[in-house]
């Protein structure tokens, strides 16, 4: 009888419905409960996560990294896997995970978001909230990262990279304001002049220009840039390399080279720089705060007369080769749900600021939010580094960075020009070589 | 000039030259040990005798043991090497008798194609590579290293163990079998032993590019502790532009030990089974 009624009533009694109405309820505040606790839907409990990256200077961060992404992961009943690779090893293990799989998410470097397009998801929606939340992205990060528009790696910053110097060598040679970097400003041909007293007085500087990923880049092609000089025009098509002033500018460094610079610079890489310094060869070159650093650790007493300076101005202005790294999925992997997961958790302000501010910047910021963070006012020998993402511009500028700003930038053109003007004594030669071998890429 | 009686002509012939050789073979391994020792202040110190020790620490290898994994890089290095080589050599073994003794249609061909084999750069193969060991689940795991080393081990193996069956005479198993032995019993109680200087030759030589690897160790084991020597050193030990250069020094010192104590007992047969088949007798 009491079923008949049943039926007739829709199948479900009044305290029934009451008694589900409770559950459910109280099911929703735990579930509400869950997602602020542990910040991830359940789907993802069971699964596995890899991530991929380059290893950092600053050990402090890689730890941080580490255990924020262990306990993110105990936290939702993931299996978190970060590996940290030496930075020229990264690209062949990312090839490898493309087409084998067994990574979720890769550290992308300038231009891998282009190269790698096909293989990435978009986080368009991801990067933009972080970018909001931030203040806004950095012009370097807007330069650099989208492609096409669309965000495939959501950005995360780019190590610092400006002139290191010892302040003594350099006060005796004439810098104005020498004792306190935030303070000079040079032009190209100031600086070199301060070379030539130095190295006259024993203490040259130092610039490598080998191949190597880091300082060769990171000083040829800002001194091209502030020399009028650039690989394409703003189309990607039209090679705007042999122009007469960066000629011009190239004629001076080649003097300043023989005058000012240790002529062993060419066969250095990354490293070389950083040990000359170190040792007490160098009064100044181009490099991360890693020198700095190092110098703080181990020789302290050196490490009073390190400072940093923006770097100089050239006929065209100050630049600096500067563009975002990414966190990017990749489309192979088996976890894409629980990759989201991670980058939106860790992105958040609290991770990111800790992970950002413990590396004492030494990563220079992608959004606006960090510029007057106090962490650039700790220590006023890093404080010169703040300002260097106002003067940020991409590899293939003025075009897009896109494969085949990436393909030149590879093949260390620029690079080898500047090192085959000084070997050779012959910059309008070496910029007609450069222009040639960049003809072939862009294939105009 | 060599077996000259004269002095003056014995040094400027053999002394000389060997010395000259010897300072240029062995400064490698002088420096990697002198720096490996020294202190980090020390190494950027240069009012310091750069070519000899200020002061002795041992801080470098305690840095390898207490602030990195390299006690199991080297138990991973050693596994995986031990068992490549063997299971290369059991390989090259069949392969290089087959290639020098049986005589089957296509067998030159066949020859020639693994030789051929050899010839593929790693670099090309990685990809690819990737993909099997992906399918089969083996990434991060010894197997990964295990079954794609002998790809660059069995080519090579099997043609200089086929070079030392030929010049051994072919009547000292044939008598063998004669009197009673199978084919495989005259390779193992035969051949085998015959063959003693030609197996160590191929042992060390697999053994050694399996300890010195780097790609395939790169791309298919490198997470967490899943790390060999030769990436192990080099993820760990370089951070970003600086280099750990005592803590480097101190890895190369350890990580060569192994091959170098390995040479020292076997020299006199590696060279015997290398040389194997190289003129006619």
């Amino acid at each position: 009888m009491k079923d008949k009624k049943r039926e007739r009533r829709g199948k479900i009694s009044r305290r029934e419905f009451l008694k589900a109405g409770v559950v459910g309820l109280g099911m929703a505040a735990m579930g509400g409960l869950t997602e602020k606790a542990f910040g991830a839907p359940a789907v993802i409990k069971g699964t596995k996560l890899t991530i991929l990256q380059g290893t950092y200077f600053i050990a402090p961060g890689q730890d941080l990294y580490k255990k924020q992404a262990l306990e993110w992961g105990q936290a939702n009943g993931v299996q978190v896997s970060a590996d940290f690779l030496n930075w020229p090893d990264l690209q062949p293990k990312i090839a490898a995970a493309i087409q084998g799989g067994g990574v979720d998410i890769v550290e992308l470097w300038p231009g891998w978001n282009y190269l790698y397009e096909k293989s990435l998801v978009d986080v368009t929606d991801m990067a933009q909230e972080f970018g909001k939340r931030g203040g806004g992205f950095e012009p370097y990060v807007l330069n650099s990262a989208p492609v096409k528009g669309r965000f495939l790696g959501i950005p995360h910053g780019y190590n610092n990279n400006s002139i290191n110097y010892r302040i003594s060598w350099l006060k005796e040679a004439g810098c104005p304001n020498a004792e306190d970097g935030n303070k000079v400003e040079l032009t190209w041909d100031q600086y070199h002049a301060i070379a030539k007293k130095c190295k006259a007085a024993g203490h040259p500087f130092g610039q490598a220009l080998g191949h190597s990923t880091g300082d060769p880049p990171g000083f040829c092609y800002p001194y091209m840039w502030a020399h009028g000089g650039m690989e394409v025009s703003k189309d990607g098509k039209s090679i705007q390399f042999n122009k007469p002033e960066f000629v011009d500018g190239m004629r001076k460094f080649i003097q300043a080279w023989k005058d000012g610079y240790d002529e062993t610079g060419t066969s250095w890489d990354d490293s070389n720089n950083n040990r000359a310094f170190l040792s007490g060869q160098i009064a100044s070159t181009v490099n991360a705060s890693s020198i700095y650093f190092a110098a703080k650790k181990d020789k302290p007493e050196l490490a009073k007369d390190i400072h940093h300076m923006l770097f100089p101005k050239g006929p065209a202005g100050r630049f600096y080769w500067l563009e975002s790294r990414t966190f990017a999925i990749l489309k192979n992997s088996k976890n894409i749900a629980g990759a989201k997961e991670f980058l939106k958790w860790w992105f958040q302000d609290k991770q990111y600021g800790d992970w950002w501010r413990i590396q004492e910047g030494y990563m220079l910021q992608p959004v606006k939010k960090y510029y007057n963070d106090p962490t650039w006012f700790k220590d006023p020998k890093m404080s010169p580094f703040r300002e260097e993402p106002k003067y940020g511009i991409n590899q293939g500028y003025a075009g897009p960075p896109n494969q085949r700003a990436a393909l030149a930038w590879s093949k260390y053109i620029v690079v080898d020009t500047f090192a085959k003007a000084v070997q050779s004594g012959d910059a309008k030669a070496s910029i007609e070589w450069g222009a040639e071998q960049l003809k072939r890429i862009y294939r105009v | 000039m060599v077996g000259s009686e004269t002095l003056g002509k014995r040094v400027l012939g053999i002394y000389l030259p060997l010395a000259f050789f010897i300072f240029f073979l062995l400064f490698p391994f002088y420096w990697m040990s002198l720096v490996s020792f020294k202190p980090t202040n020390d190494l950027f110190e240069l009012k310091y005798n750069p070519f000899w020790l200020q002061t002795f620490t041992l801080e470098n290898y305690l840095y390898l043991f207490q602030n990195t994994d390299f006690s199991e890089w080297l138990k991973n290095t050693l596994i995986i090497s031990v068992v490549s080589t063997v299971l290369s050599l059991g390989c090259s073994i069949l392969i290089g008798y087959a290639l020098a003794r049986l005589r089957f249609p296509g067998s030159n061909f066949l020859g020639v194609g693994i030789f051929l084999a050899y010839l593929v750069p790693p670099t090309l193969l990685f990809i690819p590579l990737s993909q099997v060991i992906a399918k089969l689940n083996l990434y991060n795991t010894y197997w990964a290293l295990i079954l794609t080393y002998p790809t660059q081990l069995i080519p090579f193996a099997s043609w200089l163990l086929m070079g030392y069956f030929r010049t051994i005479p072919k009547e000292i198993e044939e008598c063998a079998m004669a009197d009673g032995c199978t084919r495989m019993q005259a390779l193992v109680k035969i051949i085998l032993p015959l063959s003693l200087p030609g197996m160590i030759s191929a042992g060390i030589f697999c053994f050694t590019l399996c300890w010195n690897e780097f790609l395939y160790a790169l791309i298919f084991m490198s997470s967490g502790p899943m790390k060999t020597i030769p990436v192990g050193t080099v993820s760990d030990l370089i951070k970003a532009d600086t280099l750990f250069w005592g803590a480097l020094m101190a890895s190369a010192v350890l990580g060569s030990f192994p091959i170098a104590f390995l040479y020292s007992f076997f020299v006199k047969y590696y060279v015997e089974g290398l040389t194997a088949g190289a003129v006619k007798r």
